[in-house]
């Protein structure tokens, strides 16, 4: 009788749901966002499971930066650790679901970075978790002086000839998208590599590349971008067609066309959002919620799967985005009641 | 010889009602076995995180072993009754009925197991519904339960018992 699917999930199903039980609760961060300093944190996450990432000279001096990294790497650690526990391809597939998405916003980050001439430290302090490896690389392109320099600095990833395509599109229109989509192009392309043979994890990954899709044809309408190329196939609920249509109607009319999908709220106040500040920033976050909420729901019912991993981890993440932000409101002396505004 | 007669010299009551006591050991035992590995591969990883966990994941990684409990039960009675004195045809068939019958239904251990889990990593996520996941677990029992109820049935009224 050949083995179930479940059977290979057992054992990371087991770990994760024991390590749901030490992710902070409410009441945990509330502490985190009185704390006084950045001393207080620290010793409140020695008696955690950050304890292993909280090197001894943290423990002498309790500094910003440091800190900030020993946060990333605990990211890192944590998902190390589960991934090892699962199947072999489902480590692939989760391994360009999770490091290699972290990886492509770290890119943008860093090329938002460059674009607009931000210092070095303070872009660092945006990068988010990434492997060892990676995390050098990010620290060498953090350091280019220009967009060219930047590409080069990836001579040897898939993302250099993507990137390099494109240059010539960044330099017409000024504006960092065709880039963004160029790196989207590579993840969305390892994603499909993966994807084959795992049904929960193709409804997902139809979302996120929904939700990529929507971002971009808004943005090719604000700045006046051709849409081709800019958006991709295999979407879950918004073939290409309709994000032609969208692009080709007022900026306030798009949302009607997706209010049938599960996006249309979403869309419909990011918009409305847009008319009022000029700002897309609850976009981004409003599309992500839906898509972890499919998996998550999917999970539910298919408990030992991939799809319990990854809603642990995006869970994870959650959680330790929002410990860096506290640490560095805390450097700056920002108050708590702003630095709850800034919890995701 | 015709092969019907060949089969006839060699299977009689004693080898049906032999093969009925391995069934029932074996195919329940696969059953129990492959849920026990299921739901300790999640006991060993809640624990790993926890020592804390281990006490309530043990005893929903445990309900699987129930099925090869009933199966063993169903293969000493048929094996204790070939040895009491020559089976006929009869009860050599209904001791085989039996076998597959508590057999079969044991392969419920896999399901449970997959339960057992389940209902591992839901406790330890939120321990108020440990009382509540553990009814869960206990349902694919019920299969097992009547493969064997039918399975002793059978061999009371096929003289075995």
């Amino acid at each position: 009788m050949p083995p179930e699917k479940g059977e290979h999930y057992a054992y990371a199903y087991g770990v994760v749901c024991g390590k749901y039980s030490k992710l902070f609760d409410y009441r945990v961060m509330e502490n985190f966002i009185e704390a006084r300093g950045i001393s207080e944190i620290l010793a409140s996450l020695e008696a955690t499971e950050y304890e292993k990432d909280i090197r001894g000279d943290l423990r002498k001096e309790a500094t910003t930066r440091p800190l900030e990294l020993a946060l990333k790497k605990h990211f890192m650690r944590i998902y190390d650790d589960i991934a090892l526990t699962m199947p072999e391809n489902d480590r692939k597939l989760l391994d360009t679901i999770i490091p290699e998405e972290l990886n492509v916003r770290n890119l943008k980050i860093i090329l938002r970075a460059i674009h607009s001439g931000m210092s070095h430290e303070r872009l660092m302090q945006l990068v988010g978790p990434s492997r060892k490896d990676d995390t050098k690389l990010f620290q060498n392109l953090s350091k280019s002086g220009s967009i060219e320099e930047f590409i080069s600095g990836l001579r040897d990833t898939p993302y250099h000839k993507a990137l390099l395509d494109k240059v010539g599109a960044y330099k017409e229109f000024g504006n960092l998208l065709p880039l963004e989509a160029a790196l989207d192009k590579v993840l969305i392309e390892k994603w499909e590599e993966h994807t084959v043979e795992n049904d929960e994890i193709k409804t997902f990954v139809g979302a996120k590349i929904d939700r990529i899709n929507i971002k971009n044809v808004i943005k090719c309408k604000i700045y006046g971008i051709p849409l081709q190329e800019h958006v991709f196939d295999g979407g879950l609920q918004i073939s290409k067609m309709t994000l032609g249509i969208m692009a080709g109607v007022d900026i306030g009319e798009m949302s009607r066309l997706v209010e049938r999908t599960i996006y249309g709220n979403v869309v419909r106040e990011a918009i409305e959002e847009y008319k009022k500040t000029g700002s897309l920033t609850h976009l981004d976050v409003g599309l992500e919620k839906i898509v972890m909420s499919l998996l998550e729901h999917s999970s539910k019912f298919n408990p030992l799967s991939i799809g319990s991993v990854i809603s642990f981890l995006n869970l994870k993440g959650k959680e330790v985005n929002n410990l860096i932000t506290i640490v560095i409101c805390k450097s700056y002396d920002i108050p708590p009641k702003e630095i709850k505004e800034l919890m995701i | 010889m015709a092969i019907t007669e060949v089969l006839g010299s060699v299977i009689n009551g004693n080898v049906l009602g032999g093969i009925g006591a391995a069934l029932a050991i074996g195919i329940a035992g696969y059953g129990s076995a492959k849920g026990l590995g299921i739901s300790g591969n999640a006991a060993s990883g809640v624990t790993g995180e926890d020592e804390k966990n281990f006490s309530s994941a043990l005893i929903l990684q445990v309900l699987p072993q129930t099925q090869v409990v009933y199966g063993f039960i169903i293969a000493v009675l048929i094996i204790l009754s070939i040895m009491g004195g020559d089976m006929d045809y009869e009860q050599g068939g209904v001791s085989l009925a039996a076998g597959i019958a508590v057999g079969v239904t044991g392969l419920s251990g896999i399901a449970q197991g997959n339960a057992a889990a389940a209902a591992i990593g839901a406790a330890t996520k939120n321990p108020k519904v440990r009382g509540k996941v553990l009814i869960f677990v206990v349902m694919p029992e019920i299969a097992a339960l009547f493969g064997f109820v039918i399975a002793i049935m059978l061999l009371i009224s096929g003289g075995v018992l």
